[in-house]
């Protein structure tokens, strides 16, 4: 039993031919994300190469499985409808082929009833100028809340859409060096276990 | 060509994993421990040829090489190619844990059974038929995932001809790409490392 490594060379080069062809770009894992903002949720769907999915039915159900929506995406991948009451959702994308994926979601900062948007646009200006404060008696703590809600919302959005993009990250060179690095090993492993029982079979 | 976790019905996926248990079993009692090198290279162009990846309408599909695999391996192609799944499925969310065992039946079967029909073929003395035989068995084995897919997914969805189609016509350029692929692979082998091609 002899390990050629003319042999092994050989075929070797079918990988190196994959790489030549080797595009950052990956398909095949789909991702779904969604976040609350102003009463409706917001929500795209990409194949992990970012390639959109298009047109594929998207539902909602609440934790225990009942199914309170359904919607489509659009052109874009993405998505919206009305917050629902439900305060945790699941959002499950249905891409063809088999491909699937789930966002959990749960919206927390709703805003307390009986506040409309107009009546909190007056102080929201002043906000960014600390001189010119309203009077702290008129604003009562319900409208603190549903300001601060807005004016987090406004500053988490760049935040939030960067985390989601970075999520669906394509598989860095790094990674996939990695994975090959792990077969290597594992049938290393493998051939070690095999010669091991050739000697011990030879030597009987 | 990964189906997602959460799609099929548990006794599929136990199914699934019971099959693929089966065949990785045969598949390392017959490999060799000279042949464990190669198989561990084609685990890796396997698991990298899942990246090269062609958009094509709604979806976008990738290379799966399984019939390069398949020829090339015989029945060790499930043991590779469920190494391979899994480090997808690990490193790059591709398919999930519970559809481990159904995907890799739905790969390494064609890829075991274009071995069987076109290694003599590809053995053979004519160079022509060999590169004829090579390119069969490339668009074979993933036309024959396709169906695969397809009919695993007809179980819990309850349609089949609508699916199929769609995953047919969707991975037909990547059916001729690998076809021609194999094909260069096998007369490449062919001149340079012949007694490779020995295989089922």
């Amino acid at each position: 039993m002899v390990l050629r490594p003319s042999r092994v060379f050989a075929s070797l080069l079918p990988v190196l031919f994959l790489f030549m062809g080797y595009s950052p770009a990956t398909a095949h894992s789909v991702k779904v994300f969604a976040f609350e903002e102003g009463g409706r949720v917001y929500g795209e769907g990409y194949f992990a190469d970012g390639t959109r999915v298009r047109e594929s039915k998207v539902e909602v159900f609440d934790r225990e499985g009942r199914k309170l929506l359904e919607t489509r995406t659009d052109e874009n991948g993405a998505f919206a409808f009305p917050a629902p009451g439900e305060r945790n959702v699941v959002v499950v994308l249905n891409a063809s082929m088999g491909h699937r994926a789930e966002f959990a979601l749960s919206l927390d900062a709703v805003k307390p009833a009986g506040i409309d948007d107009r009546e909190i646009e007056g102080p929201a200006a002043n906000s960014g100028a600390p001189g010119e404060a309203a009077p702290v008696a008129v604003i009562s703590e319900e409208r603190i809340r549903a300001l601060m809600n807005e004016v987090l919302d406004d500053r988490m959005k760049p935040l939030v859409k960067a985390v989601l993009a970075a999520k669906r990250d394509n598989p860095s060179f790094v990674i996939i060096i990695g994975g090959i690095g792990y077969i290597v090993g594992l049938f290393g492993v493998v051939l070690f276990w095999k010669v091991q029982r050739e000697k011990r079979n030879h030597d009987r | 060509m990964h189906i997602s976790e959460g799609v099929l019905a548990m006794p599929l996926l136990v199914a699934g994993v019971a099959a693929a248990a089966a065949g990785v079993a045969a598949g390392m009692k017959r490999m060799d421990a000279e042949s464990v090198p190669k198989v561990a290279v084609l685990s890796s162009v396997f698991f990298v040829a899942s990246l090269v990846h062609v958009p094509v309408g709604p979806a976008s599909v990738h290379l799966v090489l399984n019939g390069l695999v398949g020829l090339l391996l015989g029945w060790s192609a499930f043991p590779a190619i469920f190494v391979a799944l899994s480090l997808q499925a690990l490193l790059f969310q591709y398919g999930g844990w519970t559809t481990l065992g159904i995907n890799t039946v739905n790969m390494a079967l064609p890829a075991m059974l274009s071995c069987y029909l076109f290694q003599r073929a590809v053995r053979g003395r004519g160079r022509r038929l060999s590169a004829l035989a090579g390119f069969g068995a490339g668009f074979l084995s993933v036309a024959l995932s396709g169906l695969l897919v397809a009919l695993t997914l007809a179980a819990s969805e309850k349609a089949f001809l609508t699916p199929a189609k769609v995953i047919f016509l969707a991975h037909l350029p990547i059916m001729v790409i690998e076809g021609i692929m194999t094909s260069l692979c096998i007369l490449f082998l062919r001149k340079v490392k012949p007694e490779m091609l020995e295989v089922c």
